[in-house]
């Protein structure tokens, strides 16, 4: 692991750098890896994150960055071949297996975690949040996903609102 | 809150997949109406979404056409595929209706009138709006032998049929009608003279 610098923080060889969570935790990972975050990707470009110093995340508490990197260690070789053109179907299925496993977690872990996607620009990550979350939502009834997702029950108007709403459109309540 | 966050919660919205469930998610609250309201939104929906098929009209010959249905359906597309199914219902099958083309879930209907002659219609089974102005459409068409005079349609098609009976019933003039015949039997083209 101790090769030395190349300078480029996308080559997959084994360049690491340490990112530092909201409680003070720190993480040495893969450059590839934690560049899959294009928010820590031109950090990382710049050289920085190496050594002593590290990246603090004042917005990722530890739990949620071992998650986030969890997911980064897994998909940076793909992402590293470019979108993986020359990925094989056993490789993709594995990923795929991966993924789902991933996001069968806790609601506020979802939570957690698509947000510091989004802070961090994870794509991929972001996307397979948001698919889980919305497929929660999926099928169900307005009251229902207010329920699903802990919301406070709708005060007397909002109940008047969604009712008309509902007769305007039967066809999506048949 | 994470659900706080608008881009977020876009992200996810995107994501219902089916029409159906967007429209039940824009009901949950008057922020979440605005965020899927958004022209910007509903094209990303649009793109990354490509619209279900919900089945296939079947035309045996001499019958009305059939609805069958995908295999598969997803319980929430059910009830807006039988309204596609029982679209054609209405029309007896002494109607003689024929799908002259189907395209982006609308049907062109060729039928036969209660006074025999050739009625075009377009009927969009998905959509109340112009099922309803289609209802009109049948019911322009229903009344017309017992509004009088067998010989008294020229065609009514689309909406021109309740414009033409108006002036029919005012005008009554024989020569009028005589001129525009010509016009019934052709495409729907005509439709817009």
């Amino acid at each position: 692991m101790a090769a030395p610098e190349s300078g480029d923080g996308n080559n997959g060889a084994a360049r690491m750098v340490t990112l530092i969570s909201s409680d003070n935790t720190r993480f040495e990972v893969e450059a590839a890896a934690a560049s899959l975050s294009q928010t820590l990707q031109l950090t990382i470009l710049d050289g920085g994150g190496g050594g002593g110093d590290g990246i603090p995340l004042p917005n990722v508490d530890s739990a949620t960055l071992s998650k986030v990197l969890e997911y980064c260690i897994k998909h940076a070789p793909a992402a590293a071949n470019g979108g993986a053109p020359n990925a094989t179907a056993v490789d993709r299925a594995e990923l795929e297996r991966f993924d789902n496993e991933f996001v069968n977690i806790d609601q506020s872990v979802l939570y957690s975690l698509i947000m510091a996607a989004h802070n961090l620009e994870i794509e991929g990550l972001q996307s397979l949040v948001a698919k889980k979350v919305a497929d929660m939502i999926k099928g169900k009834s307005p009251m229902e996903i207010r329920r699903t997702l802990g919301f406070p029950d709708p005060t007397p108007e909002e109940q008047a609102e969604m009712n008309a709403h509902m007769l305007e459109y039967g066809w999506a309540y048949e | 809150m994470v659900l706080d966050n608008d881009n977020i919660l876009g992200e996810i919205l995107l994501r219902v997949a089916l029409a159906t469930s967007l429209v039940r998610a824009a009901l949950v609250c008057r922020r979440w109406l605005h965020i899927v309201s958004h022209p910007a939104f509903l094209r990303r929906f649009c793109d990354l979404n490509s619209p279900p098929l919900l089945g296939l009209y079947i035309q045996p010959i001499y019958e009305i056409p059939k609805f069958a249905l995908m295999p598969d359906l997803p319980d929430e597309l059910a009830a807006i595929a039988h309204r596609a199914s029982s679209a054609l219902d209405g029309y007896p099958p002494e109607n003689n209706v024929f799908i002259l083309s189907c395209l982006n879930g609308r049907l062109i209907l060729n039928l036969c009138g209660p006074d025999c002659r050739d009625y075009y219609v377009l009927l969009s089974p998905l959509d109340l709006g112009l099922q309803m102005g289609w209802g009109k459409m049948a019911a322009v068409a229903s009344q017309r032998p017992a509004a009088g005079k067998a010989e008294s349609a020229a065609s009514p098609r689309l909406a021109v049929g309740k414009a033409e009976a108006e002036v029919e019933g005012k005008g009554g003039c024989g020569r009028s009608r005589g001129q525009r015949r010509p016009a019934v039997t052709g495409s729907l083209l005509s439709a817009s003279w």
